[in-house]
């Protein structure tokens, strides 16, 4: 029972906040905390438990042989406990951010339902219970972009769904496909095709579907057009859903698949995790070129999450436990940064109405705390030693050298270059003299500095506490261990 | 004979009892008769489904004559989902026809006939899924099509006579053409028995082709009366023109009642390519229906006729199974248990669609789809009610429609014929497109004015249910798979043409 809390309980908060409706905000917004709360101590000692090697299992039958399935390893856990926490966090940001807004019980009432959804992704046992959640999250998000009902909310509400339904699309077949071949295939560390591995004509195509179908929320070049789109959606959305939850639920079923459907060996022996790295590293430079000329914050800012969440793909897909870890443990840490980022982002067009950069000129003045926590997040996503994009960028590359492809190596570097490149001048416009009509010092609503300072922080934590148990590298490290094998690198 | 025996022959008789006791009830008394015989004819329909599992199925010779002389009923898994799904979107119909019909408005159902219509339209229905003789679905086909024209023609003015005339014609060709296929066939068999012809058909003889040519006629009456492209022409007018809960019932049920006599023709009694052709056939136009009908849903500007071209497409998924016949046993279990399932969740959902766009329509007091802009905030269980539905309409998890595509196109693709499964997929993109093309007018601002809820609760909360039941749904499809593998039809699937 225990083990569908972390589903249950936004959903339960979700199912809440519908029927409270619009009244009794007060109520709705403890309720919604306390479900958050009560899902990061699930999460916790779920995370304790399976440290300790205790995975625990729940199915619902579903269909003939296949059932809706959770577990609690590692790996899954790792993905849940960031969602979960971050989820938490966000709260607390969009009570602030959304004090005026209209339709509060519909945009946090799918809030919860998208981090349920999440929650699914990350603990589904096999890949049909890991579709049912998929989806699930697709649809819940549509709300939430197209919650303000303006003509440019609709039009890219309109876009992401034509991408990730056409994605759902292809990985129901590639799932048919995989079923009609190999009957039901639950998720083994290093793969679970045993007995069907002759079929490589079959295999090639089906691991195309579904890469093809992870690869839109994981914005993989060129499935990522909808994510600049997106963008419309009120912060908090921008920040939990387009940096964490959705986008990472692409790449951690990209990892599932690798890891746990194909298995490592397999997939490098059919070819297919090469061309998947060869798309993500074209990825990685080009968004990352692409992100260089936005003059619009929200827009870079994405165009750097298209570019880091290849990172990850990239990672996985050169077949390698260091690499494989780096891609695990980036997911987390990514997370942690970039919601900063967004975070300040809303903070100053809800604050101050600066929505570009050349509009930024004088906002460190005006708010040195949140610009400051800005800057550390934006340091570490530049790999900076010794915060938490460093630590796992090195796996990253030693992954590389590892699976001999140093080519990957250089990549990472560049990009790394890049990520200086198109977040030194946020900073820098941010600095320019200007003047923003108030005393300078006085920041956003605290309900909305407080996460930033918080996430912020953990940038520095996790980066400085890295080599520690529980860090999400050494996290990262014992998950990925099975699949290749069970040596811990 | 046990009384649990007896069963079949009372789901026909409780409410063509309750039929005649409506006429002569008073306007005071018709809608509690109705109410009662929609309750006890779901006890009926749960314990027929809950036998079924115990003992599984059976035949039921009314008045003692026996087949081939008699008549028999024919209780087996598929009839008996069919049964209770009749049951439980008849019961919400009912309720919900409680709240739309006010009592004290003479004119606003058909001088009260709307009960005695009903019931007996749910009398046929049931005697439909339950027959197991050739000649009395011509019998039941008739009287469902004849209640279902009165109920559809319900409102009198020129719009609904128009389109009741439509379906009258629709019918009565179909009737008509259903009579001369099922003659030629008792011609060249001397037999009306689905399950003595089965045999007959499998051995073979002099009359058949004679034969093959009345069950193409009997397929082809089925097919217009089930609505599959090209024979939908009467379908969204006749769904739309209706009174909201004749709609209800018309898109979830009077097409599913007749789909299973197809069911019941083609897989249970026809050998696999019997009729050259017919299978594939069935196929491709299901395949069109998809594509086509969700083209014209997205093209529609009026709230009831876009809901009914959506049904137009979801018929055409349903004979997907068709192609697939001739394939193993665990094949075909796997289609027949989609689309039993897909029948299911659709006649769920789409029944809930209906009545969402149906008070939506009363609410905004106009039926312009471009005019209900702002409907999530003004009436945002309506609006819930349309974007649950959509969900089963798409297909998605957890849906059962989900269920049904997924195992159509796992047959589909162990079979050889992935081409199915792509055209699965593909009505399912298209789906989301047209659902979500009426969500995102609900979602724009600002609000269009629409009229305070006056009618009971259950005009809002009954059709939610209906939605969140199918959307659920897919965890419903062991049981599906159970009855669906109980009775004749699976049993086609292991002989060979």
């Amino acid at each position: 029972m225990m083990i569908w809390l972390p589903v249950l309980l936004p959903a339960i908060a979700a199912l809440s906040t519908f029927l409270l409706g619009e009244r009794r905000p007060r109520a709705r917004n403890t309720l919604n905390l306390i479900a958050a709360a009560a899902s990061v101590g699930t999460v916790v000692v779920l995370v304790i438990r399976a440290y300790g090697g205790e995975v625990a299992v729940g199915a619902i039958p579903m269909m003939s042989d296949l059932d809706l399935g959770v577990h609690s390893d590692l790996t899954g856990l790792l993905f849940s406990t960031v969602a979960t926490v971050l989820w938490m966090i966000t709260l607390v940001y969009a009570i602030g951010y959304m004090e005026h807004a209209a339709d509060q019980a519909r945009f946090f009432g799918f809030f919860a339902l998208c981090i349920a959804a999440a929650n699914g992704v990350a603990l589904a046992t096999d890949p049909v219970s890991l579709f049912v959640f998929y989806e699930i999250l697709t649809l819940t998000t549509y709300p939430l972009v197209v919650h303000s009902g303006t003509p440019e909310a609709l039009a890219a509400g309109r876009k992401y769904l034509l991408y990730a339904l056409t994605g759902g699309t292809l990985l129901l077949l590639g799932n048919a496909w995989l079923y009609a071949l190999a009957g039901p295939t639950p998720f083994t560390p290093g793969g679970a095709l045993a007995g069907v591995e002759t079929h490589t004509t079959a295999l090639r195509a089906i691991f195309f579907l579904m890469a093809a179908g992870f690869g839109v929320k994981a914005a993989i070049m060129p499935l990522h057009g909808w994510l600049p789109g997106a963008m419309v959606a009120p912060a908090p959305v921008s920040s939990l859903l387009h940096a964490v939850a959705v986008v990472k639920a692409g790449v951690f079923g990209i990892i599932r698949l690798i890891n746990e459907l194909y298995g490592p060996a397999l997939a490098s022996s059919l070819g297919v995790a090469q061309v998947l790295a060869a798309f993500a590293a074209a990825s990685i430079i080009v968004a990352s070129v692409i992100a260089l000329r936005q003059d619009d914050l929200k827009k870079r800012l994405a165009y750097s999450t298209v570019a880091q969440l290849s990172y990850i793909t990239l990672g996985v897909a050169l077949c390698s436990p260091l690499a494989a870890a780096g891609a695990l443990a980036h997911l987390a840490h990514h997370a942690f940064m970039k919601i900063t980022m967004f975070f300040t982002a809303g903070s100053l067009a809800e604050t101050l109405h600066v929505k570009k950069l050349s509009e930024m000129g004088g906002v460190a003045r005006r708010m040195p705390v949140t610009m400051g926590s800005f800057a550390v997040a934006a340091f570490a996503l530049a790999g900076i030693p010794p915060l938490a994009g460093f630590a796992s960028k090195w796996l990253l590359g030693s992954g590389s050298v590892e699976a001999g492809a140093s080519w990957a190596l250089i990549v990472y570097v560049a990009a790394g270059a890049l990520a200086m490149g198109y977040m030194v001048p946020i900073l820098l416009a941010a600095m320019r003299p200007g003047d923003h009509g108030a005393p300078e010092g006085v920041e956003s609503d605290p309900r909305m500095l407080w996460p930033i300072v918080i996430v912020a922080a953990m940038s520095i934590v996790l980066g400085l506490t890295a080599g520690l148990p529980g860090s999400p590298v050494h996290w990262a490290l014992t998950a990925v261990a099975p699949a290749f094998g069970g040596v811990t690198p | 004979m046990s009384l649990g025996a007896q069963l079949p022959a009372l789901l026909v008789l409780a409410p063509l009892a309750a039929s005649a006791l409506t006429f002569i009830a008073g306007r005071n008394v018709d809608r509690y008769v109705a109410l009662g015989c929609a309750v006890v004819n779901t006890a009926l329909a749960v314990a027929l489904a809950a036998r079924v599992l115990d003992v599984g199925a059976w035949r039921y010779e009314v008045g003692g004559w026996g087949a081939p002389l008699g008549i028999d009923l024919v209780a087996d898994g598929p009839a008996a989902l069919f049964v209770l799904l009749v049951a439980v979107v008849g019961l919400a119909v009912t309720v919900f026809a409680t709240a739309y019909f006010h009592r004290d408005d003479p004119n606003a159902y058909g001088n009260g006939h709307f009960w005695t219509l009903w019931m007996f339209m749910w009398t046929s229905l049931n005697g439909l899924c339950l027959t197991g003789d050739a000649f009395n679905v011509y019998v039941c086909l008739e009287l469902v099509g004849i209640s279902a024209v009165g109920l559809a023609a319900l409102k009198g003015d020129a719009r609904a006579l128009r389109a009741g005339a439509r379906y009258l014609f629709a019918n009565m060709l179909a009737a008509m053409t259903y009579l001369l296929g099922v003659a030629l066939l008792y011609s060249a068999t001397a037999n009306l028995d689905m399950a003595m012809l089965r045999v007959v058909l499998a051995e073979g003889g002099p009359g058949e082709s004679g034969a093959a040519v009345g069950i193409a006629l009997m397929v082809a009456a089925l097919v217009l009366k089930t609505a599959l492209v090209p024979a939908h022409f009467w379908l969204p007018s006749a769904h739309s023109a209706a009174p909201t809960p004749v709609s209800a019932a018309l898109s979830a049920l009077v097409v599913k009642g007749t789909y299973f006599a197809l069911l019941r023709i083609v897989l249970g009694m026809t050998p696999p390519g019997f009729v050259p052709g017919l299978n594939v056939l069935l196929g491709v136009l299901g395949a069109v229906a998809i594509i086509w009908g969700s083209i014209q849903a997205l093209l529609q500007t009026r709230i009831k006729q876009f809901v009914a071209y959506s049904t137009v497409a979801q018929i055409g998924y349903l004979f997907i199974v068709f192609p697939l016949a001739g394939a193993g046993a665990d094949v075909m279990s796997l289609a027949l248990g989609g689309v039993l399932l897909h029948a299911a969740t659709h006649g769920l959902a789409k029944s809930g669609l209906f009545m969402a766009a149906g008070s939506l329509m009363d609410r905004f007091g106009t039926d312009d789809l471009n005019r209900m802009r702002g409907a999530a905030r003004t009436a945002p269980v309506l609006t819930m009610t349309v974007a649950l539905a959509g969900v089963t309409m798409m297909g998605l998890p957890p849906s059962g429609g989900f269920g049904s595509k997924f195992q159509l196109a796992t047959a589909s693709i162990s079979t050889g014929q992935w081409w199915w499964a792509v055209a699965l997929g593909l009505g399912g993109l298209l789906a989301a497109a047209y659902m979500f093309r009426v969500l995102a007018i609900m979602l724009s601002g600002p609000a269009d004015a629409l009229a305070p809820a006056d009618a009971a609760i259950r005009l809002e909360w009954l059709p939610l249910g209906l939605a969140l039941a199918a959307l659920f749904f897919v965890f419903a499809a062991p049981l599906v798979n159970e009855l669906a593998a109980i009775g004749p039809l699976l049993a086609s699937g292991a002989v060979t043409p």
